[in-house]
């Protein structure tokens, strides 16, 4: 099975190296999206099938806290799992975020074994499958 | 700068160079430096939340080169987009801040980073921006980085 991703960053940078590590990791992929906010990651999210977003926190335009208390809010979204990758460091936010529906959280920078490790704990492990 | 938080932060900035782009840094007396390069990038971004404050970072323009390929994981014949360096030098910096932010203040207060913005210096610039006291300085594979934070 292979999952349709959305990334969300600002950076063009880090959504290339998103994206490559996800292939490094072996995470299948489907459909791999970007957007560089999170009013453009709900508007993709509208309009396409997304299994799995990793989104940063801050971003220009609406942030990735308010996209994810946006998606919380939306019966066809409130759903869809959602892994922070962020420089982000305070527990205490990481906690607030958690209680809203954030599934996992990565700190950057990332590599590729963080990242099959926690897409294993959110989507089970495709390696299996 | 208390000194304990200078050497924290230059720390920080070596430990992301190292994780981020696989580049190695170590400390450098300002009084060292010598670089003769034409052009910079300036990296600067704010914080805000439990402190507001302002995080600087300044990098000879050849070296952002590599570490946009090496981020991007790009090899030599590979091209990168225009704003790539630029790009790079942001997520840099982003990353220092928020390392650095937990570094000193540790994991229960919450503060806000705000988008990183960049600009060109000459030659010039760097050296009167070298002279600064609040100017802390490392060294990136033979490479002189200056950086500045105030809060």
């Amino acid at each position: 099975m292979a999952f349709n991703i959305l990334i969300v960053d600002d950076s063009k940078t880090i959504r290339s190296v998103i994206k490559k590590t996800l292939q490094i990791a072996g995470v299948p992929i489907g459909e791999l999206y970007e957007a560089a906010n999170g009013k453009e990651g709900l508007s993709f999210m509208k309009d396409n099938w997304i299994d799995l977003v990793f989104t940063d926190i801050n971003m220009p335009v609406m942030t990735g806290i308010q996209m994810v208390e946006t998606m919380a809010q939306d019966k066809m979204l409130e759903k869809t799992p959602v892994i922070l990758i962020s420089t982000e460091g305070s527990k205490t936010r990481i906690d607030e975020l958690f209680k809203l529906g954030v599934k996992a959280y990565i700190r950057k920078p990332i590599t590729p074994e963080m990242v099959r490790n926690v897409v294993k704990d959110v989507m089970g492990d495709y390696d299996a499958a | 700068m208390q000194l304990d938080k200078m050497e924290i932060l230059k720390k920080v900035c070596c430990d992301v160079f190292e994780q981020l782009a696989f580049m190695f840094g170590e400390d450098l007396d300002k009084d060292e430096v010598e670089c003769d390069a034409e052009s910079f990038i300036r990296a600067d971004m704010a914080f805000s939340g439990y402190l507001s404050g302002t995080l600087e970072i300044i990098v000879p323009f050849e070296l952002t080169r590599k570490l946009a390929y090496n981020i991007l994981g790009l090899d030599d014949n590979e091209t990168i987009e225009q704003g790539g360096y630029e790009d790079a030098v942001k997520e840099l910096l982003n990353t220092i801040c928020g390392r650095m932010l937990t570094s000193f203040f540790g994991d229960e207060v919450i503060f806000d980073l705000h988008v990183p913005e960049t600009a060109r210096l000459n030659n010039q610039q760097w050296e009167a921006l070298l002279k600064e006291k609040e100017y802390l300085a490392i060294e990136i594979e033979d490479n002189p980085i200056l950086l500045y934070v105030s809060f």
